[in-house]
């Protein structure tokens, strides 16, 4: 795609940017912000300013013109058009329509959000291959799952609460405190979940009593796999602790 | 197309005072009974209004935090005990470990069924309402029992002129429909009949709680489910239930 041949540019351009293109159409409703109304493949937004408010249904369509990736809202008023190439640089963007100086405002959201757009489809299409290498249990880390919702209240969803205890922890006591649990539980259960909350929050994973995942988020960062490890050894104070289980097996569970 | 809907949109802004719907899911088992989950930014606090089940929670949470941290997150309001409501609070506690959860007194020894809920801590409404302090702003729990829930509570932003009023208000749209805003009053209320009809427990009931609202001053009322009813229609709204004549048990023979 980046290829400067004209070849390149004939036989591989047109292909990745049609690929992207019905993604981006798969995915507008999830993108695009302002959207607040469905219909019969059309959708409204609403735009304001002020007091003011501006309303119109739209037909989406996207198409690839020029090596660029196309947006075009035809409304019943109005028309915006977004394009950008396949890389998501310089979005440029076009509005035709009434009440202009309230959509101009938010010409820059609607640019962002196409950009964005553009750029997860890509990643999703270059990703596709590589999470299922991820979802096989031999030395997996899934430290950075913990930080993800979805990843975390699906193993909750799946599991019963063993534990919820407050605990008064010394610095370096943590630890301690988590083998008592793990000791307790991680025979019977084959899946644990920890998470703790107070000073810090962390999110730890154990399958079969051995760790696969560590998460902690303190002093506004987050910290994956060893480094967490290591601030998990410096939480001190008040902790609240909750213990998961799940009788259901890791791979089931634990899919990425 | 499938109704999802993943951007939060501004529903009311007053100063530092914003009511933030919070997208939208579509899953089979709704049936068309799409559920609205809000978020009530007021002076850099946030309540969650109806934060509903586990399968909205991941958008909910991250749409929630493009305004405020989670440790923002000072409450949750529960207008009833419904799972379409309550059904994450399991997993609120660990997002937002400093919210308190306000729901009706009759349902906080019930909720701790969705889970050991220990570290939640619980402020129970009485059935006369309550004040509910956000930032610099006092809200207030107003009573809607028995509409339908027994133990059902509105929340009302005196700052917005807007009434959340939990399952008053619910519409069922046909399939592959959905709007935030409601237009069309005559074509929405067509929606809003079966609702009504089936769930709300009595006329007596709708009634006590009309008496009390029409004294609020009122820009925008948004329900649980359906859609918002902004200016006229917010009048609108409140002369349909009016003139809406039986319901529930009194339809029974
Ligand atoms: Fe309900
Ligand atoms: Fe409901």
């Amino acid at each position: 795609m980046t290829s400067k041949t004209l070849s390149g540019n004939v036989r591989d351009a047109p292909k990745a940017g049609s690929g992207l293109a019905e993604c981006v159409r798969e995915k507008i409703l999830e993108g695009l912000p302002f959207i607040t109304g469905i219909r019969g493949g059309r959708i409204q937004l609403s735009l304001s300013r002020m007091l003011f408010r501006f309303r119109d249904w739209y037909t989406p369509n996207v198409k690839v013109e020029d090596d660029r990736i196309v947006l075009e809202l035809k409304g019943d008023r109005s028309s915006i058009v977004l394009a950008a190439p396949p890389d998501g640089s310089s979005v440029s963007s076009q509005y035709k329509g009434p009440r202009g100086w309230i959509l101009r405002k938010h010409l820059p959201t609607l640019e962002s959000a196409f950009q964005s757009l553009l750029q997860e489809c890509r990643k999703s299409m270059e990703e596709r291959s590589a999470t299922a290498i991820d979802s096989t249990m031999e030395g997996a880390d899934y430290s950075r799952h913990l930080a993800r919702v979805s990843f975390v209240s699906r193993i909750v969803l799946k599991s019963l609460m063993l534990a919820n205890d407050e605990v008064i922890v010394r610095k370096g006591g943590l630890l301690s405190v988590l083998e008592d649990y793990i000791k307790e539980y991680g025979t019977k259960y084959r899946l644990l979940y920890i998470s703790g909350t107070g000073p810090a929050t962390f999110r730890l994973l154990f399958v079969d009593g051995k760790p696969v995942g560590a998460f902690v988020h303190t002093d506004g960062r987050d910290y994956y796999g060893v480094e967490a490890d290591d601030k998990i050894n410096e939480i001190e104070g008040l902790v609240r602790i909750k213990v998961y289980g799940s009788l259901e097996p890791p791979e089931e569970v634990l899919v990425a | 197309m499938t109704l999802k809907v993943r951007n939060p949109v501004v529903v009311a802004e007053n100063g530092d005072v914003r009511f933030v719907w919070l997208g939208l899911d579509e899953s089979e088992a709704e049936k068309g009974i799409l559920a609205n989950q809000y978020l009530l930014v007021a002076d850099g606090e946030a309540l969650l209004v109806d934060p509903g089940g586990y399968y909205v929670f991941e958008r909910v949470y991250k749409n929630v935090v493009k305004y405020v941290d989670p440790e923002k997150v000072v409450g949750v309001f529960y207008s009833h005990q419904d799972p379409d409501v309550t059904g994450s609070l399991n997993i609120i506690e660990d997002f937002f470990p400093n919210a308190k959860v306000y729901v009706s007194a009759i349902w906080t020894r019930f909720l701790p069924h969705l889970g050991a809920v220990a570290g939640v801590k619980m402020v129970e409404l009485p059935d006369t309402g309550a004040t509910i302090r956000l930032g610099k702003r006092n809200l207030e729990a107003i009573p809607a029992h028995f509409l339908h829930s027994p133990g059902h509570f509105n929340l009302y932003v005196p700052d917005l002129k807007l009434l959340f009023t939990g399952d008053i208000g619910a519409a069922v749209f046909p399939e592959g429909e959905w709007y935030l805003y409601v237009e069309n009053f005559d074509e929405h209320a067509k929606y809003m009949e079966w609702f009504h009809k089936r769930f709300m427990a009595c006329r007596k009931a709708l009634d006590k709680w009309l008496a009390r609202v029409e004294k609020l001053d009122l820009e925008v009322i948004a329900p649980q489910h359906g859609a918002i009813f902004t200016g006229e229609n917010t009048r609108r709204f409140i002369e349909w239930l009016r003139s809406l004549g039986p319901v529930g048990a009194d339809i029974l023979g």
